[in-house]
């Protein structure tokens, strides 16, 4: 049954278990793909892209349940993908800004926002199919 | 006595997981853009996070 009600805690603890998948998982392909020299070692930078995916899932997880009928398309795998992807461009499109604005501190590297870009992907779709089974069950 | 209304569909508990959620979504904007001056440390903190999903950093 299709429920009418807000439930943010669904929507923020979902959010936050896909968003700690893919911290980790941000972890591992940005270490593989060395599209730069991490400043410190895996096990240092484990808790913070834990923290770091936490903290984006739960925005995610939150702006899912608030806006879930007004997203665009009938599955939530899909609409999950579009919004996470939506909210990195928003990101995005803040370092853009701040690269214009002040250009010796904020440096665009092409490489890492196809990257960033990749992941968001990446991070929908962990979000969509949590979703799709939490709702199953 | 004094009567809370919220709109439909708004219980309290949304009402302070919305707040939490606004202010995570500020703190990762302060992460994510290594602003300093808000929480000194931020920056070189999440410098591997902020280079691995693509935002622009030094």
């Amino acid at each position: 049954m299709h429920s009418n009600t807000i439930n943010l805690r669904k929507g923020i603890s979902l959010g936050v278990l896909s968003g700690m998948i893919w911290g980790i998982a941000v972890l591992m392909f940005a270490s593989a793909t060395k599209v730069f020299e991490f400043d410190f070692g895996l096990l240092q930078d484990f808790p913070v892209f834990l923290t770091g995916g936490a903290g984006f899932g739960l925005v995610l997880g939150a702006f899912m349940e608030v806006l879930r009928d007004k997203l665009p398309f009938n599955g939530i795998i899909q609409n999950a993908i579009a919004l996470s992807v939506s909210i990195w461009l928003l990101f995005f499109a803040g370092g853009v800004f701040l690269h214009l604005a002040a250009p010796a501190r904020y440096h665009f590297e092409g490489e890492q926002a196809i990257q960033g870009f990749f992941l968001s992907f990446v991070l929908g779709l962990i979000l969509g199919i949590l979703w799709k089974q939490s709702s199953q069950n | 006595m004094e009567k809370t209304v919220l709109p439909e569909g708004v219980n309290k508990t949304n009402a302070v997981l919305a707040i939490a959620a606004l202010g995570v979504a500020v703190l990762m904007g302060i992460a994510v853009y290594g602003f300093d001056s808000a929480i000194p440390g931020v920056h070189d903190l999440f410098h591997d996070f902020r280079h691995s999903i693509g935002i622009s950093c030094h």
